[in-house]
């Protein structure tokens, strides 16, 4: 009896546990609010396209003024009203490891990444044809690449800090998987970019140009800033010959790149947009630091250092519209920059005026065809000052050319967080003895520091305690 | 063959003495004290196995094949005294008898809610703490859990600030987990509860005015029955994947009396807190401000003073802003029911209102709840039981802690402002600005927690009802087959009223007319259903057997509503606010006529399915065997992890039984116990298994489809392995009883809700990488020290240590996991909720300087978030509490000390209640602890010297100055409650009209024995999600201090 009990009771324990494991549908329930799952979302290939749309969205907002503002704040081109606040960390070259912006801004990139390794996946589900695919995967690679070169940029000694670049950089994400990864030296990260870059060359399905996507001249703009960084100012001026010589793009009259998106201007490589019909703003933070009108006063302001290396030539342009001194004589008195002090614009990432000061400056640097590189200042100058009278002579040495492009870069591309690279790159590839507002090129705080989250068992953090 | 003969032979003469033993019958009726029927009741034959009945349902029972003469019967029915009653058996007749049955004062027959069931503690292998509904009612709490504090060992109660509506922290046995609940699974009548702590104006939005949600606070006290705490694997497998943190079974009542009873019971209260906070006054501050000033190296009459007041202005006001936010409150209760028990049915049906009142001017939950619990029986094999309760709470709020109110005006309201504006102001001497009389907002809307109080309204509302019909169907003896189907509803509507200004709060009356009506709407639905067959089987006279198979599925779905607008370009806007208003949704019937809710967003579904099974063995009364298995699916569950299984064993051996120990004259009661099981804890988040997505937004004028989440397809439940020992005992004929257990919970798969590192392209990823271990003793002693007619004495004393130590973060950091704001983090080797912070080495007496220890045992001046160490930790080493009771004739004091001892609080807003310099742009109050500050060179001080500058402190590039400095010893012993009650004579009861009548006088937190220089040691602040709530009880910011409250109870019946 005890026996056919337990029996009887073990069978249908046993077959009960064996019927409801099998119940799977059973478990199946709703998203939360207008979520969708991945068979909903992602059926067709314009859901593809739309998820590599996202891409170039989180791109916009990373480049809304946030990443170039971390450039200029280490730099010497600005102080601020505060000093203080997540920004204010960044200025005082000693970014703390719970700097909440920072970690915003850091994240962005890698949302890019993430969803572009995402469609690598996603294309092979669907029937692209050839063209389609090969340009699809050229845009996720241009997508991942720009977004680690403007990471290592800011988060990582530049390349020269070591003689083989074996100092660390990031981490370069290829997969989509969760993962704990140790950063890579620098010169693995730049190798990694540049392959990435390279493949969308050698792939040439892109189109040569396109304004707020990926395109060819885009790719060899890129390029020509990874090499230029990396002091290979031979392959520098030739990637950005490879687009001047385009013809596609020219100086215009107007030293303003920040237009609205019903302007073109004509020297602009890529951009991202501000999409006036239904007011999506994407020059945010640009215009919450910079602008004049802000109560009580903008919080990014130009230094007198950099005020007082300009304001002399009355005829700069530049300085005209850029720089504007408020309550002169006032212990308020502030030097506004008014570059962007518009409501909606365009933000212009890759131009013909970085090109051409590129260029010539490698062309300098590198002792080759001084001719070019005279011409490419000149051409600057005399959209500047509006005649010839500032240009270079015939003969201006190597060194005039690099002085000369130098100047024009710092006062054409302030607020474009370009400055701070230069000046890296001078103490580490040209071995400048170059300090920045006091401290020196290579100090730990010049480096932004990585979020608290960042650090994991094969993660290590940027040294901290400033410079 | 002749085998076969003499078999056949003996075969006949037994069948002929059955039936002539037949002629002889005894038949009788077996009740309780008051007169009920008792069914169900064992009958045998002493001496004679194998003859015997149960009582039917009206408590009857027949007895034949007995042979004439005399007999010994052998009642017995769990709860009740065992009764042997002699009887002489007529030949050829039948002997009537009618027997009461005593009601059992041993613990031992008590009868225990298990999971699914009911066993005799005697029988019990678990560990399980039970508390009657008396023990739960003796003080006014803000719900029944906190209640339980210092009376279960191993079952940590720390109750939410003092605040109407807030909730305790339970935790049993220590914390599990870190990123899934750690609470304990809550059941209403086998009604699994849906406890949201985070419900409100949505998700990941609760800790909205300095409190979460109290999900428990529906539940009157006096509805309560008892309460069971389930502890160990034994108890808790039964409940599966949702039983590691421990269960908490909850039995209302139902009807008992005989007679139509009557009972009306009503607590009138006042509420005051337990430390008034001390802020400085206004010229106190202003003194310590040209402090800082002169520090900073300036010279002349301070200037930069908040809300742009000169200096002189700010001399002129004093405001103490306390008097604007205390309080005397005034609590009242009242509980009304009726109860009755007949043969074929009863009922219990009650009603009450509780007006619950905090000493925070503003702060008051109401509850109106009504219950009725009956049980019918339609014949001897079917009956059906329903319980019902139905709650309207109604939680009037006001903000607190970070949000304004009590906090502001500890912290950030400064005595220097003023409340009002003294006369009209002008903008630029011209366009009326303030007039006289307006609130004064210049130093920020919630620092003038009287004005901002005073203009905005904000009301939260739940309906909630809790539903159970129980079917009861046993065909055959033994046999009995279950069915429960439950509801728990939720309609949770919160409101706010913000009027419009100059910014939030700010600007003249006649703007403030018109405003912003808020309103979050949220529905929950709870179904839960499940069947169970047990069958109690007697192999032999010392074997039997109890199983129980089951299968449960349950559902639960929420969601809120929106109000979906029409935008001029077609495109659709979902809000929960209309503009332009000038009455919250609750006072204004034509914005309520006009507003429509059409929209739903689901918020939460997830389903477990279900199958148990349990195998209760008992030799001879002292040998037990308990096994459990229970499998469950859930929703919750990555689809590599659908299904777990949740095994436990369990024995007990009663040796007080053996021989060798059944004569001993000290020990009477003697019951080793032990058992093992895995467990889970499957309060996980839903969906974050696979990948979600949205499709919404545009770039470029493009629409765009992006991916939410990292998906985790190998989601699954916590794993504890629980392993318990324990010793029960009475001795001294049980004048002392008592039990020590130790027990070891090792739980692996831990899931983190890990922060991340922003490489994976999201900030959060939910992963079961972790393992945290619990190990601890338990020790409950109760002693009946005075027993005699007029004067008793009765100690009740339980403590438990506990070791938490997280022993694998995966990979992770230290700073993966974080609690909140708070500055709680996870380090292997320390417990849960470590606090991580900079170590304060001493303030150097020559600049008044802090300097810091260095992780390789050196010191430095900069302070760096390098630097951090543990520092402390929030669990405590050891809990429990004591309660005296004496009885003297009719009057009876009872006093309750709860303790905890080993613990820390980290004192978060200290850090700005202690520094000088405005954080995250206020200036703040200071409490008295600023006087122990360095002042000039060879002072020996506790804080640093004051400074306008923040960066004057080397390395400190932010306001989070995480030091040591705020973090405390915050063991205590407080008097938690004193209950002195008075139960009148009989007599004088029914003189008027009563049959029983008692008058209770309460004290709670009476006295708190800390060192802990802070408001009070015992601190669950507002939280900020789940892991927030697993990791920083104990740390504090601005959170209210508990309540003190001294009440009258009286409770009557007729």
């Amino acid at each position: 009896m005890r026996k056919i009990t337990l029996l009887k009771f073990s069978f249908i324990l046993g077959m009960s546990f064996v019927v409801l494991s099998a119940c799977n549908d059973l478990l199946d329930t709703d998203l939360q609010g207008t979520e969708l799952t991945e068979e909903e979302a992602i059926k067709s290939k314009n859901d593809v396209l739309r998820v590599l749309q996202s891409c170039y969205d989180v791109n916009a907002n990373f480049y809304n003024g946030r990443v170039q503002n971390l450039g200029e704040l280490l730099s010497d081109n600005l102080e601020m009203q505060t000093e203080s606040g997540d920004y204010g960390q960044v200025y005082n070259h000693n970014v703390s490891i719970f700097n909440g912006a920072i970690e915003v801004i850091y994240g962005e990139p890698y949302i890019t990444v993430f969803r572009a390794n995402q469609i690598l996946n996603f294309v092979e589900n669907f029937d692209f044809d050839a063209t389609e695919k090969a340009r699809i995967l050229d845009e996720v690679k241009f997508l991942r690449a720009i977004s680690h070169w403007e990471v290592v940029k800011l988060w990582a000694q530049p390349y020269g800090f070591t003689p083989t670049n074996t100092h660390a950089g990031i981490v370069y994400k290829t997969s989509v998987e969760v993962e704990v990864l140790p950063r890579i030296s620098v010169a693995e990260t730049y190798a990694q970019i540049e392959q990435d870059l390279l493949d969308v060359l050698n792939s040439q399905a892109l189109p040569a140009n396109s304004g707020y996507y990926a395109s060819i001249d885009a790719v060899n703009a890129y390029l020509a800033k990874l090499y230029f960084q990396q002091g290979d100012y031979t392959q520098a001026a030739q990637y950005a010959a490879a687009v001047i010589n385009t013809g596609t793009y020219s100086l215009g009259t107007s030293v303003d790149r920040f237009l609205p998106d019903t302007i073109v201007s004509p020297e602009v490589i890529f951009r991202t947009r501000s999409y006036s019909p239904t007011n999506d703003l994407r020059n945010g933070d640009f215009t919450a630091n910079y602008g004049i009108n802000n109560s009580p006063n903008p919080e990014f302001r130009a230094t007198r250092e950099l005020y007082d290396a300009y304001a002399s030539d009355t005829n700069d342009a530049r300085v005209r519209q850029f720089l504007e001194v408020l309550n002169p004589g006032t212990p308020e008195e502030i030097i506004a920059i008014r570059k962007f002090n518009q409501q909606v614009f365009d933000v212009a990432i890759l131009h013909l005026t970085d090109l051409k000061l590129l260029r010539a400056e490698a062309l300098a640097l590198s002792g080759t065809d001084l001719a070019t590189a005279i011409q490419d200042v000149n051409d600057i100058r005399e959209r500047a000052y509006g005649s010839s009278d500032r240009n270079l002579g015939a003969s201006a040495t190597a060194s005039a050319i690099v002085e000369a492009a130098r100047y024009e870069r710092r006062i054409e591309m302030l607020g474009e967080g370009d400055r701070i690279q230069q000046l890296k790159r001078r103490g580490a590839i040209e071995g400048e003895a170059i300090e920045i507002r006091g401290d020196d090129w290579n100090c730990p705080g010049m480096i932004i520091q990585f979020p608290a989250t960042s650090r994991t068992s094969l993660f290590e953090l940027n040294p901290q305690g400033g410079c | 063959m002749g085998k076969t003969i003499i078999r056949s032979l003996s075969f006949l003469l037994a069948l002929f003495s059955i039936i002539a033993a037949k002629a002889q019958e005894v038949r009788g009726t077996v009740q309780d004290p008051a007169g009920l029927s008792l069914p169900g009741a064992n009958v045998t034959v002493k001496g004679l196995n194998g003859i015997g009945t149960v009582t039917d349902a009206a408590g009857n029972f027949s007895i034949t094949g007995l042979k004439p003469g005399p007999a010994v019967l052998v009642f017995t029915f769990i709860g009740f005294e065992t009764q042997e009653v002699g009887v002489e058996v007529p030949e050829s007749g039948t002997k009537q008898i009618s027997i009461t049955m005593a009601e059992s004062d041993n613990e031992l027959d008590e009868v225990v809610v298990v999971g699914y069931g009911v066993q005799r503690r005697r029988e019990v292998t678990g560990s399980i703490v039970s508390l009657s509904g008396a023990e739960l009612n003796d003080m006014p709490a803000p719900s029944f859990e906190a209640a339980i504090q210092g009376k279960a060992a191993g079952v940590q109660i720390t109750t939410g600030g003092g605040m109407a509506g807030s909730a305790s922290v339970v935790r049993v046995r220590g914390i599990s987990s870190i990123g899934a609940g750690g609470d304990p699974l809550y059941i209403v009548d086998g009604v699994q509860l849906n406890q949201d702590y985070f419900a409100g104006r949505s998700i990941r939005n609760a800790d909205a005015g300095g409190m979460n949600q109290n999900p428990l606070a529906f539940l009157n006290p006096d509805d309560i029955e008892s309460v069971e705490i389930l502890k160990d694997a034994s108890a808790t497998a039964i409940y599966g994947s949702r039983g590691a943190n421990g269960v908490i079974l909850i039995t209302t009542k139902r009807g008992s009396s005989k007679k139509l009873r009557f009972n009306f019971s009503t607590t009138q209260g006042i509420s005051m807190p337990t430390k008034r906070p001390e802020p400085l006054n206004s010229q106190e501050w202003l003194q310590l401000y040209e402090e800082a000033w002169i520090n900073d190296g300036n010279v002349g009459v301070p200037t930069g003073l908040p809300g742009g007041l000169s200096w002189e202005e700010a001399q002129q006001n004093n405001t103490n802003w306390l008097d604007d936010v205390l309080r005397t409150g005034y609590k009242q209760f009242y509980d009304f029911s009726a109860e009755k028990s007949g043969d074929k049915y009863n009922f219990y049906a009650g009603i009450s209102y509780d007006a619950n009142q905090s000493y925070l001017i503003g702060d008051q939950y109401d509850r109106l709840s009504g219950r009725f619990n009956g049980d019918y029986k339609f014949s001897d094999k079917f009956n059906a039981s329903v319980s019902t309760g139905l709650t309207r709470g109604v939680y009037y709020r006001i903000d607190n802690g970070p949000s304004g109110g009590l906090g502001a005006a500890m912290g950030t309201a400064l005595p220097i402002y003023p409340r009002y504006h003294d006369e009209d102001v002008f903008q630029n001497d011209t366009v009326l600005q303030f007039r006289e009389g307006d609130y004064w907002f210049l130093g920020g809307s919630s620092n003038n927690p009287l004005g901002f109080r005073e203009q905005k309204q904000w009301r939260n509302t739940e309906i909630r009802s809790i539903n159970n019909l129980r079917l009861n169907y046993t065909p055959i003896k033994n046999l009995t087959i279950s069915s429960s189907t439950s509801l728990d509803y939720s309609n949770f509507v919160e409101d706010l009223f913000e009027p419009a200004g100059l910014g939030t709060y700010i600007g003249p009356d006649d703007v403030l007319g018109t405003g912003v009506s808020k309103r979050w709407p949220r529905t929950s639905r709870n179904f839960n259903t499940f069947l169970t067959t047990t069958y109690d089987w007697d192999a032999s006279d010392h074997s039997n057997w109890k199983f129980l198979l089951g299968a449960e599925y349950q559902e639960t779905r929420s969601f809120g509503r929106q109000i979906a607008q029409l935008n001029a370009d077609s495109s659709i806007t979902l809000t929960n606010e209309v503009f332009n208003t000038t009455a919250p949704f609750y006072e204004d019937e034509n914005l309520r006529d006009l507003t429509e809710f059409d929209s739903i967003i689901p918020e939460s579904h997830s389903k477990f399915a279900s199958l148990f099974a349990r195998v209760n063995y008992s030799y001879k009364g002292k040998y037990l065997a308990q096994a459990v298995l229970r499998t469950d699916g859930s929703s919750r569950f990555g689809p590599n992890n659908r299904y777990g299984f949740f095994p436990s064993v369990s024995a007990g051996w009663i040796l007080s039984e053996e021989n060798f120990l059944n004569t001993n004259r000290y020990i009477n009661y003697l019951k080793l116990k032990s058992s093992i099981g895995y467990i889970g804890n499957a309060n996980l988040s839903a969906n974050e298994f696979f990948a979600r997505y949205q499709a919404a937004g545009n770039y470029d004028g493009q629409p765009i489809t992006y991916p939410v989440n990292a998906p985790n397809p190998n989601l699954k439940w916590e794993t504890t392995e629980v392993f318990d020992i324990g010793l029960e005992f009475g001795l001294f004929e049980d004048r002392i009883t008592g039990e020590i257990a130790y027990y070891r919970k090792n739980t692996q798969d831990v899931l983190m809700t890990v922060e991340l590192p922003r490489i994976n392209g999201f900030e959060e990823y939910y992963d079961n990488v972790g393992g945290v271990l619990n190990y601890g003793t338990e020790i409950r002693l109760s002693s009946n020290n005075v027993s005699t007619s007029n004067f008793s004495w009765r100690t009740d004393f339980n403590i438990a240590f506990n070791r938490n130590r997280i022993t694998s973060l995966g990979g992770y950091s230290e700073d993966a996991v974080a609690g909140g704001t708070n500055d709680t983090r996870v380090v292997a080797g320390q417990s849960v909720g470590t606090f991580y912070m900079v170590p304060v080495v001493e303030i150097d007496p020559d600049d008044g300087l802090p300097i810091y220890a260095t992780p390789e045992g050196g010191t430095t001046k900069t302070y760096s978030q390098d630097l951090r160490v543990p520092v402390g930790k929030g669990i405590p080493d050891a809990i429990g509490g004591f309660n005296n009771t004496f009885t003297y004739k009719r009057f009876t004091l009872s006093t309750l000390f709860v303790y905890s001892i080993g613990v820390d609080v980290y004192d978060h807003s200290g850090k700005y209640q202690q520094t000088s310099w405005a954080a995250f742009g206020n200036y703040w109050n200071y409490t008295d602890q600023v006087f122990d500050r360095w002042q000039q060179p060879g002072d020996v001080a506790r804080l640093p010297r004051l400074t306008l500058d923040r960066s004057t402190l080397p390395g400190l590039e932010e306001d989070f100055w995480n030091t040591n400095l705020w973090v405390q010893d915050a063991s205590y012993l407080r008097l938690r409650n004193v209950t002195f009650t008075y139960n009148f004579t009989r007599q004088a009861a029914e003189k008027l009209g009563l049959q029983n009548l008692s008058v209770s006088l309460i004290g709670t937190n009476i006295l708190t024995f800390t060192r802990f220089t802070g408001l009070d040691p015992e601190v669950a602040r507002d939280f900020a999600d789940i892991t927030d709530r697993n990791m920083s009880v104990n740390t504090t910011y601005l959170t209210p201090p508990q309540e003190q409250t001294y009440s009258v109870r009286l409770n009557a019946s007729f």
